[in-house]
């Protein structure tokens, strides 16, 4: 069974679509990353997803609930909002224990536990008394995901969780995503694609509501990615552009783009092309300082696609 | 419930609005008897009194001291219903914390029955209170009147508070902005105080409740309102099943 199943979602905001017709599949167990410009329909999937917005037409399920305002769905889902947002009267430990446990219907002395085992999880344990009001972003950040975790969810929903975190707190929040595969199904937004391709297992792109993409990271960035190479020459300018106006009639080269002495070649992504334009850099009588064939990027593959 | 009805008040008292609500309206409850009694003698002893005034002025007893009481809590009350809660729903909506709250397992009328009752309980916390001292004071000042009656009348009162918690959540629920939600309020104050210049429609108005209740204190020969009674029971359940109704159509 899939942990989250949407089927012809759309929602409507006045002359807005904001989603059109989604379909998706997410599996159990996967860390899967949810991708879109800004607009894309990503923000309104969640709140969905969450059972705080209606959509307009279609349906979505979580573990085979359907989701909704005052679905049951909700007690398999910890959701973490953009920016979350708190009382800022209490205190991070009685937020954890007495509300959001309470409301999870755990008992008061298992709360308590998993608030204090949530709150050495997210790093902070130190100021667990401490009045939310006083928390930075990131510290916030870290509170929400750990109410969003305090009930062992089988689905967890995170909107943008890495943003307004420093570096440190990046990384902690990733390896600790990174952590939960296997154990539960996270379907997290983000924009920052290198985080996607750090953690993400599968990855969906939303553009204009529409999916245009949906594949495990690897299929993706060998169906789209193209692989390109960068050359650096000790040459003169004009003799680069030269060398470089000769390579464009060959059916494997797909664009060319100069910088000085430095020339970016894309290729059209056929396993031969690289070894043939590695044969022609080297068989130049240039200088060649430097050659890298890129890696394909996840970028690569949104930027092809949303553009 | 228990959870977000703790949630609400600990959120009552610790942003001191518990501690505003029950001090005004204790003040509110005490000064009327005290000022009937010793407004006369203060002001013959304040130089500049116009000659003559004070043989016009009325000599105090309990009646007037009971409607000054009433009136006090009463006016004060219903501005107090109408301040306090005014962001309750709009807020949090605004805010983002409703967000956070109704993505876990709670239903959107627990959400809102929760923070009624929290306010009713300040609200009588805060009537209980003005009640005894005013009782106290209207007793050793003037004359000690029936509790039964002197219980009735701060019960209807607070009817007549909780009704105007519940127009107020309501609006709270349904405007985008707390000022608005205060706007619509004191708009059906406003209005529920023209209808009262209808004759025919008077003896079926909240306010009328306020008459009965100082008949009651002061064992007066009067017509129970039970018409207006029910008319303030209706309003307040509608205004809390239209503010469920609405809020559970809404997106958070």
């Amino acid at each position: 069974m899939s942990a989250i199943v949407i089927e012809r979602l759309c929602k409507i905001y006045g002359p807005i679509k904001a989603l059109d017709g989604l379909d998706l599949h997410v599996e159990q167990g996967v860390v899967f990353g949810f991708l879109g410009p800004n607009g894309a329909g990503k923000t309104t999937t969640l709140r969905i997803l969450a059972g705080l917005a209606r959509p307009t037409t279609g349906q979505a399920w979580i573990e085979g609930l359907p989701v909704g305002p005052e679905s049951h769905a909700r007690r398999l889902v910890g959701y973490l909002p953009e920016e979350p947002s708190f009382y800022p009267w209490m205190r991070a430990r009685e937020f954890l224990a007495d509300l959001v446990g309470g409301l999870c219907g755990m008992s008061r002395r298992e709360a308590m536990a998993r608030a204090d085992e949530m709150l050495v999880l997210v790093g902070l344990e130190k100021d667990a008394d401490r009045r939310i009001g006083g928390f930075s972003r990131g510290m916030r950040q870290r509170l929400g995901l750990a109410q969003a975790l305090m009930n062992r969810p089988p689905v967890l929903l995170l909107d943008e969780p890495v943003s307004g975190l420093d570096p440190v707190g990046r990384r902690d929040i990733l390896n600790l995503i990174d952590e939960l595969r296997g154990e539960a199904t996270v379907f997290m937004s983000t924009h920052i694609l290198s985080d996607v391709e750090r953690i993400c297992d599968a990855v969906g792109i939303l553009n204009h509501g529409r999916l245009i993409a949906l594949d495990k990271k690897e299929n993706l960035l060998r169906r789209y990615a193209v692989p390109v190479v960068e050359v650096n020459f000790d040459a003169a300018p004009e003799m680069v552009a030269h060398w470089a106006e000769s390579l464009r009639q060959l059916p494997f080269v797909a664009d060319i783009q100069l910088d000085g002495s430095a020339v970016r070649i894309t290729l059209d992504g056929s396993a031969q092309s690289s070894v043939d334009i590695q044969r022609l850099v080297l068989g130049t009588d240039l200088l060649v300082l430097s050659y890298q064939h890129q890696r394909p990027q996840l970028e690569d593959v949104f930027l092809q696609l949303v553009e | 419930m228990q959870t977000l009805l703790r949630k609400e008040l600990r959120e009552q008292w610790r942003t001191y609005r518990f501690l505003v609500v029950v001090a005004m309206l204790i003040v509110s409850g005490l000064i009327g008897p005290l000022s009937v009694k010793y407004l006369p003698l203060i002001l013959a002893q304040m130089p500049g009194v116009p000659e003559g005034l004070m043989e016009v002025m009325p000599e105090p007893d309990v009646a007037m001291a009971v409607d000054e009481y009433v009136q006090n809590l009463s006016q004060l009350g219903v501005i107090l219903a109408i301040l306090i809660p005014m962001a309750a729903v709009v807020g949090e909506k605004n805010s983002g914390t409703a967000a956070l709250i109704l993505s876990k397992p709670v239903s959107r009328a627990v959400f809102l029955g929760a923070k009624l009752i929290a306010y009713g309980l300040i609200f009588f916390a805060g009537i209980l209170l003005a009640g005894l001292g005013g009782y106290y004071y209207l007793g050793i000042l003037f004359e000690w009147l029936t509790p039964v009656g002197f219980l009735a009348l701060n019960g209807l009162l607070m009817t007549y508070l909780v009704m105007f918690l519940a127009i107020t959540l309501c609006a709270s629920t349904i405007s985008r902005s707390q000022f608005a939600a205060a706007g619509i309020s004191f708009g059906l104050l406003i209005f529920l105080s023209l209808l009262g210049a209808v004759p025919s429609l008077s003896p079926y108005l909240p306010t009328t409740l306020m008459a009965w209740g100082r008949a009651l204190t002061l064992r007066l020969d009067v017509e129970p309102a039970w018409g207006a009674l029910g008319v303030t029971f209706a309003i307040m359940v509608s205004a809390f099943l239209g503010s469920l109704l609405v809020f559970r159509r809404q997106e958070i």
